[in-house]
């Protein structure tokens, strides 16, 4: 026996050896890919490829998706994004119709491998009454309801364990950064390393999802930043990220997500301690943050109809109940701090105040899927977390509830995805293209869309428009400064996605900072499909709905599949601040309720729950600013 | 290695080796007699894991508390052991048998794969390492953004000109942002582009001759096909990486599996079930299916 167990350790040994001969491989990889990144990207253009993926999506290691039911992991949720075919938690098999360019696997940093030891019932945690309680449920197979309880509980503060045990989150942090290295294929798929700070301020949602641009060389050592030691101040993350960077030379980023469930938090006026925002504050916001979740699972957050009350459009999928666990009801003066496009208008009266705009976000969607599914798509939507997975009852579940109301899962969207152009499917090239805010979101279609802004473009351009728009102007997410005379001009582009719902209408969204501190918006119609006639309040007609509610078909033919022009701001102000973002709407397709309809023949659906739905896409914004130096770009 | 690998004796060895090792793992301090040992590797266990959570070193008075308490909880456990206060206790059996999940786990990751056994599963998967079928064609679109039926219109061009050379037939469609020619594209790529539709029907046309009208997302084509290269399995080295983490995921739950079926089968596992509310054919079924 005693031989054997030397031949084991011998076996041991060995493979040691052959992992760090691995190891070495990996460092010489890295090498490149820094000698790359020496020569950045940003501010190059011509970015030529329009890449898809999901920056937002958790695994069973996330200790709420453990809760509510998800068994699938790491390897499951990159063979999912990678078009591969997998086994979902509830036992059906899943693919996507189209692979993913990339993915971000954000697992909670709070809490890492928490539900793993709550369903393996870890002494630590079952000496805790809320550890045997949920154990308990689990077992019984009320996992949801735990799960419920564990983020009322995180939310509150009023956990009687420590999420954060550090042994158990190393051992999770190494998992997930082992397997983002195994599943990384450079040119063909990118898989980020990445985390969500998870921070809660009396339910109200104020999360980010933090996403390095470097490889396990610099990411492994780092423990994610978690919450509970520090505050939910988003100040205290900013200052762990600058460590990351200084300590590594390494880069990384935040993009935070769900306004709509922070009560008014996540785009407030003031610092979370209350104080004014400073000069200080304005810059290390937008130097973290550059991005904005803006369409997600959890509801759509460009615009509201109570502050965007011209906008007929701002209505789409909004949640405006409470914040997060639902504990405070939602009331009309929280919106303002809640939506993308209100917090564009307020960072203009900060650029303006303090010569730095905190809110110069560009835009990306995601799912905030909990399944380990990456998928965004009406007729392959596997829902927010594994309890309404596909199923004939799911739509009718209460997803959230509490004494202030009840959300419905057929109120949960299946959106978003990521568009990032870059020159080629890499960590550093992608990840630049983010930094840089050359991305959009849509609500699940791979629409194709393209926005410059300049001078001096004219309809010529359209024949060559991506060289003409790098050309003579910038990008989605760039920066236009002393106009002079001239009014700013804007090349505008989209095709529709091949296999999705035709185009309804191509919008140019214009916020602005009057010289009386007041704040403005205004949407205007560039380029719309068939002969229909701006009508006399000046808004184009809808254009219909060929939605067959028994069978699920559409006619694409109302709509255009690819619409371009070139517009001009036709009441522009050289002296006022203002951002210019796209906005690009589908005819009505079949919403995922339809689809679970038909495809488990419904008959109480009620009236309440909506069976189509316009998808639509949001660019990242272009900036004017009357001041020659725009002081705010990151260096 | 791969027969090796799938030998039961082999198996039957790996896993003598787990118990042995888990067995060392558990026992090592029972035949201490009484004695404590506290390492430089358990302290710095302690302070490192201090550090980790509160980003400080501990202070003496610190660290003096946790050893206090660790020393504690070893005294209490031993004698828990001692007298049996492990048996039957339902946390410590799921934390045990976890640890036998990871170990196996750890077996699977163990045999790490020589390219013979590789290349011998890329073979038995091929068809997930086949390229997809790749094309040079030529298309020209009709779109139902200019046109009212543009499927007629395809089809009456299509008739009357079944002929024509490309340039001339380039002049009878409409334009749209994507290329005329596609020279060697794949249809993956294909379906991307012009969605599914497109690469389905383009498998069953001819090659050389205008056919169509061939559907895509955005409307209809006319399309000339001058090559088709059926799919093909790549060369083992341009898809190792793929096919490495494919055989580590199937290797990984085809070891659990083995090792669980392994373990069981010197078990019998039987019901002694009384009660009138289950039907004993179900119950003898679940016995039947349990022992297989």
């Amino acid at each position: 026996m005693k031989n054997i167990y030397y031949l084991f350790i011998a076996a041991l040994v060995f493979s040691c050896a052959e992992k760090k001969d691995s190891k070495d491989k990996s460092a010489d990889e890295t090498q490149v890919v820094s000698a790359a990144s020496e020569t950045p990207e940003t501010n190059s253009g011509n970015a030529t490829n329009v890449y898809w993926g999901d920056t937002h999506l958790h695994t069973n290691l996330s200790m709420d998706a453990g809760l509510f039911g998800n068994r699938i992991g790491l390897d499951e949720a990159y063979k999912f994004a990678k078009g591969e075919e997998v086994t979902a938690s509830i036992g059906i098999k899943a693919k996507l119709s189209r692979p993913l360019d990339f993915l971000v696997v954000a697992d909670h940093s709070d809490g890492m491998g928490l539900f793993q030891a709550i369903n393996a019932g870890e002494e630590w945690v079952m000496k805790t009454t809320q550890g045997e309680r949920w154990n308990g449920l689990i077992k019984e197979g009320k996992g949801g309801v735990a799960a419920l309880e564990l983020i009322g509980a995180f939310s509150n503060n009023k956990m009687e364990m420590d999420p954060n045990d550090p042994g158990l989150q190393k051992s999770v942090w190494t998992a997930t950064v082992e397997a983002a290295e195994k599943y990384n294929d450079p040119g063909k798929f990118t898989a980020f390393i990445g985390y969500e700070w998870t921070s809660l301020d009396k339910g109200n949602n104020l999360h980010r999802v933090v996403i390095y641009r470097d490889d396990a060389d610099k990411t492994l050592g780092q423990i994610p930043a978690v919450t509970n030691d520090l505050s939910p101040d988003p100040e205290t993350l900013w200052p762990q990220l600058e460590a990351y960077e200084k300590s590594t030379g390494g880069k990384v980023l935040a993009i935070a997500h769900n306004g709509n469930l922070s009560n008014g938090v996540m785009f407030a006026e003031t610092r979370m301690n209350g104080e004014a925002f400073d000069e200080s504050y304005v810059k290390e916001r937008i130097k973290w943050e550059p991005l904005y979740e803006a369409t997600q699972i959890k509801g759509d957050g460009e615009a509201h109809p109570f502050l965007s009350p011209n906008d007929e459009f701002a209505d789409f999928e909004n949640w405006d109940f409470g914040n997060l666990d639902l504990s405070v009801k939602k009331t009309n003066d929280m919106l303002a701090g809640e939506y993308a496009r209100s917090a564009l208008k307020l960072g203009l009266k900060y650029k303006n105040k303090l010569g730095t705009n905190p809110f110069k976000f560009g835009l990306i969607g995601s799912t905030d899927s909990h399944t380990t599914l990456a998928t965004a798509d009406d007729n392959n939507f596997f829902g927010k977390a594994t309890n309404v997975e596909p199923s004939p009852e799911r739509w009718k579940h209460p997803f959230v509830t509490s004494d202030q109301g009840v959300i419905m899962t057929w109120q949960t969207v299946a959106s978003g995805y990521a568009g990032v152009w870059a020159k080629e499917n890499t960590r550093a090239s992608l990840w630049d293209a983010m930094k840089r805010k050359e991305t959009y979101a849509t609500t699940g279609p791979r629409m194709k869309l393209r926005f410059f802004g300049g001078f001096d473009y004219n309809d010529a351009d359209l024949n060559n428009l991506v060289d003409a728009g790098y050309d003579k102007g910038v990008p989605m997410g760039g920066d236009l400064n002393n106009a002079g005379d001239k009014s700013p001009t804007f090349i505008t582009y989209a095709l529709m996605d091949p296999e999705g719902g035709s185009l309804d209408r191509v919008q140019i969204v214009k916020g602005w900072a009057n010289a009386d501190g007041t704040l403005a918006e205004q949407v205007y119609d560039v380029i719309w499909s068939g002969d229909r006639k701006v009508n006399a309040k000046g808004k184009v007609p809808a254009v219909g709905n060929t939605v067959n509610l028994d069978d699920g078909t559409w006619d694409n033919s109302i709509g255009s599949t690819e619409l371009k022009a070139v517009w001009t701001d036709p009441n522009f102000d050289p002296e006022l601040e203002a951002f210019y973002y796209l906005r690009v709407i589908e005819i009505p397709t079949p919403r995922w309720t339809l689809y679970d309809k038909l495809r488990y023949d419904i008959k109480d659906m009620g009236e309440e729950v909506p069976l189509t739905a316009q998808q639509r896409g949001y660019t990242s914004p272009i900036w004017y600013s009357p001041r020659a130096e725009s002081k705010d770009s990151p260096k | 290695m791969k027969k090796f690998l799938r030998e039961p004796f082999f198996h039957f060895i790996v896993i003598g080796i787990a118990l042995f090792f888990l067995y060392g793992l558990v026992n090592k301090n029972i035949d201490t007699k009484n004695t404590i040992l506290i390492t430089d590797f358990d302290l710095e266990n302690i302070i490192s894991s201090f550090e980790m959570q509160w980003k400080r070193d501990p202070t003496e008075q610190e660290l003096q508390s946790i050893i206090n308490q660790n020393i504690k909880q070893e005294v209490f456990y031993q004698e828990a052991l001692k007298m049996n206060l492990d048996h039957n206790d339902e946390i410590i059996k799921r934390r045990l048998s976890q640890k036998m999940q990871f170990l196996s786990n750890d077996i699977a990751a163990l045999s790490e794969p020589t390219d013979d056994i590789l290349k011998v599963y890329y073979k038995e998967n091929s068809n997930k390492y086949l390229t997809s079928t790749r094309y040079t064609l030529y298309q020209i679109t009709f779109s139902s953004d200019v046109r009212k039926d543009n499927y007629k219109d395809a089809s009456k061009t299509l008739k009357q000109f079944p002929e024509a050379t490309f340039d001339e037939m380039k002049k009878l469609g409409d334009k749209l942002p994507f290329s005329y020619f596609f020279e060697d594209v794949n249809a993956k790529e294909l379906r991307l582009q012009l969605g599914s539709k497109f690469p389905d029907e383009l498998k069953s046309q001819e090659i050389n001759k205008w056919v169509g009208p061939i559907q895509s997302g955005f409307g209809y084509h006319l399309v000339y096909i001058t090559n088709k290269v059926a799919p093909s399995l790549p060369d083992f080295e341009v898809v190792k990486k793929e096919v490495l983490r494919n055989y580590e995921y199937d290797n990984q739950i085809e070891t659990n599996e083995l090792i669980y079926q392994e373990l069981k089968k010197s078990y019998d596992i039987q019901f002694d079930i009384k009660s009138k509310d289950f039907d004993p054919k179900f119950v003898e079924f679940l016995q039947k299916e349990l022992n297989n």
